[in-house]
């Protein structure tokens, strides 16, 4: 994830709190070719030390983060007042801390004399706050907002016995508060908890707490705590900013199972319920664990091919099965042509691989003739493998949607479509024996996650490739823009939502309309479904007044099979390059929608 | 430890905070004379040379060090 330009000033970081002092001056002036992503942090004490850490782990990550910090105890007014430094300094993330000591000191410190309806005032109070907040952030800015989940406030001699979690305890209270405050939050675009509980653990409470620093400087967190802080706060925004890789590779003999399959045989390989085959179950769990949120799972190793898929097939303790992985390359060729050959059949680029091998040469081939794979370093002993792969962030998602765990059920039956392919004569018999149903509508709450995550990480049908976010697609369609899904089901199963387009009406004369965004998932290309979506725009522009649609192709590195589409649909180009293209939107017959795909709109 | 124990590590922990060259730290390296000083790397300062010699400066001395000289004869009281 250290991009190679900056991994040098690495060397020597030893993690020390004065050596991220030392890093964090040094990375910012060399990572101006990173990714910018503005982070404002807010919060209810001083937090500005957190800057250094932050800056590196950020850089770590591939980030380079332009930091602000508001001063403490003025998180309402920053982000109240639309004239506020926090929006002069265009933020994309806001971070907020509001510890519950600082917001609602006194309730807290009366806390025992509360009552339920009290209690349950107190903690609904508390949530609107949060929501409030998010909202007023919303009005006057796109960015994404991370709130603090609360932690436990220590206040001595508020209660009587700390050990024990009650019913009516400060501990369970602070958690159904986090509850009632995602909620409430959740329903504001684009703003979620930070598990700031999660970073306190991770430290250690002990060490977290800092309560001479707390009195002297009302900075309650020790420089440790300030560290974790960075460092998990960074891998949350890169969550956000960066969609997951898409396709777990696996090697076979360790880390699958323990041993060497051809030497050991199908009953000496370690794997079943105690040390070591338990540490290789775990490896294998966590992996199916990933399956079932959507990552794809493909096995690239050297082995007897016959002998490793029978062992995956009949081994008692197996917990993967061939019938889990999306590809499989089993043989005696070298590691970059079985990538190679597993990206080409699961139709995603070799930047979408995770590579998992506990041969150290292996790893290096692929580094150096592969470099846009991820590799990850596994640790010397195997009980550390299921976490490794957990801890590489390489699969990290800020929203995980239930088409994810769909797509890998999908995948699995994109080989007998294939099938079916090649026993049916012409395309069209084809498209007709798919037996598709398709349905779109217009973008709304129920849908937006889905899309706006297909924006993210969809590239090869991408006529654009514009990575709107949520708030930025909100906006668009508030300013009238047409946003329309479509999802697609076939007799091998429910595909999802799998195609959007996106038009946007010109200012001034003529009805002129722009198609911002078109794209498909690339599972299903090649059966007229970008058609249908150009249909269904065009009906729509029409109905607002819209007379000429213009179509844009902007290339990137990956989206050049889409670049004659528009010719396809009978577009004139407007110039030599292929970037824009004209149509009239009269007569609408001119854009028909294949009646194959047997679409029905829900309004 | 030893006053020259302490000063070599010390000053490498004075320079990463500071942002100096570990030449341009001396005994009389004070607030007094050195812009970077402020407030906020005061609390950096005292947060890396506890981490760095694993001790915890008391809360009625945390304002007091106020040289580089008197630091390191607070690490060397502390331990002793």
């Amino acid at each position: 994830m250290l991009p190679p330009s900056i991994s040098p000033f690495f060397e020597g970081f030893d993690g020390s709190l004065s050596s991220y002092q030392a890093l964090s001056r040094k990375l910012e002036p060399a990572m101006a070719e990173l990714p910018e992503v503005r982070v404002a942090l807010l919060a209810s004490c001083t937090i500005e030390v957190a800057k250094a850490f932050l800056l590196v782990e950020g850089a770590r990550r591939g980030l380079r983060f332009t930091i602000w910090s508001g001063p403490y105890g003025q998180i309402e007014q920053q982000v109240l007042d639309a004239g506020s430094e926090l929006y002069a300094f265009k933020p994309d993330v806001v971070f907020i801390l509001a510890r519950l000591e600082d917001l609602a000191g006194s309730q807290m410190r009366g806390f025992i004399s509360l009552d339920v309806a009290g209690r349950a005032e107190l903690r609904q109070s508390l949530a609107k706050l949060a929501q409030q907040v998010a909202l007023s952030l919303r009005r006057h800015s796109a960015a994404s907002m991370l709130w603090s989940a609360y932690v436990t406030p220590r206040l001595p001699g508020v209660e009587g016995a700390p050990g024990l979690f009650g019913a009516e305890s400060l501990a369970a209270f602070t958690s159904s508060l986090n509850v009632a405050t995602a909620t409430e939050i959740e329903s504001v675009s684009d703003a979620r908890l930070f598990d700031l509980p999660a970073v306190v653990a991770r430290c250690g409470t002990k060490r977290w707490h800092d309560e001479r620093m707390s009195f002297l400087a009302r900075m309650p967190f020790s420089g440790e705590g300030f560290a974790a802080l960075g460092t998990c706060l960074a891998r949350a925004i890169r969550a956000l900013r960066v969609p997951p890789r898409k396709c777990l590779v696996l090697d076979l003999d360790n880390p699958m199972w323990g041993g060497v399959l051809g030497e050991a045989g199908l009953g000496g390989i370690k794997l079943g319920d105690t040390f070591p085959g338990n540490a290789h179950q775990a490896l294998q769990r966590a992996a199916q664990g990933l399956r079932n949120r959507g990552v794809l799972l493909a096995v690239a190793s050297k082995n007897n091919r016959e002998e490793a898929l029978n062992a995956l097939e009949h081994h008692p303790d197996m917990i993967l099965r061939p019938a889990d992985f999306n590809a499989i390359e089993i043989h005696w060729e070298d590691k970059v042509t079985s990538l190679r050959r597993i990206a080409k059949t699961l139709n995603i680029g070799t930047d979408a691989l995770v590579f998992v091998d506990d041969n150290p040469a292996e790893r290096e081939w692929v580094r150096k003739l592969l470099p846009e794979v991820a590799v990850i370093e596994l640790p010397s002993s195997v009980v550390d493998y299921a976490v490794a792969i957990e801890h590489s962030e390489w699969f990290d998602a800020a929203v995980v949607t239930r088409d994810d765990a769909l797509r890998v059920a999908m995948m699995s039956r994109q080989t007998e479509r294939q099938a079916l392919q090649e026993n049916s004569g012409s395309l069209e018999e084809f498209l007709n024996a798919l037996q598709m149903r398709t349905q779109a509508g217009p973008v709304n709450a129920e849908t937006i996650e889905r899309v706006v995550q297909l924006l993210a990480k969809t590239n090869q049908f991408n006529l654009t490739t514009r990575r709107h976010t949520r708030a930025d697609l909100e906006r668009m369609i508030a300013g009238g823009a047409v946003a329309v899904w479509m999802r697609l089901a076939d007799k091998f199963g429910d595909n999802g939502l799998i195609g959007v387009v996106i038009g946007v009406p010109e200012t001034g004369e003529g009805g002129l309309w722009r198609v911002d965004s078109l794209l498909l998932s690339c599972r299903v290309i090649g059966r007229g479904i970008e058609t249908a979506l150009l249909g269904l725009l065009a009906k729509q522009a029409f109905a607002r007044g819209g007379r000429v649609l213009t179509g844009e192709f902007l290339p990137s590195e990956r989206n050049q099979q889409t670049k004659d589409l528009y010719a396809r649909h009978g577009f004139e180009p407007k110039d030599s390059a292929g970037q824009f293209w004209t149509k009239a939107l009269e007569p609408l017959e001119n854009f028909p929608i294949p009646a194959y795909l047997d679409l029905t709109y829900d309004d | 430890m030893t006053i020259e124990s302490i000063q070599p590590r010390l000053k490498r922990v004075f320079a990463q905070v500071l942002g100096l060259e570990e030449s341009a730290v001396s005994d009389a390296t004070a607030p007094d004379n050195t812009p970077q000083w402020d407030s906020l790397a005061h609390l950096r300062l005292v947060m890396a040379v506890e981490q760095e010699f694993d001790i915890a400066i008391p809360a009625e001395q945390v304002m007091d060090m106020v040289s580089f000289k008197i630091a390191t004869l607070m690490i060397e009281e502390l331990t002793s």
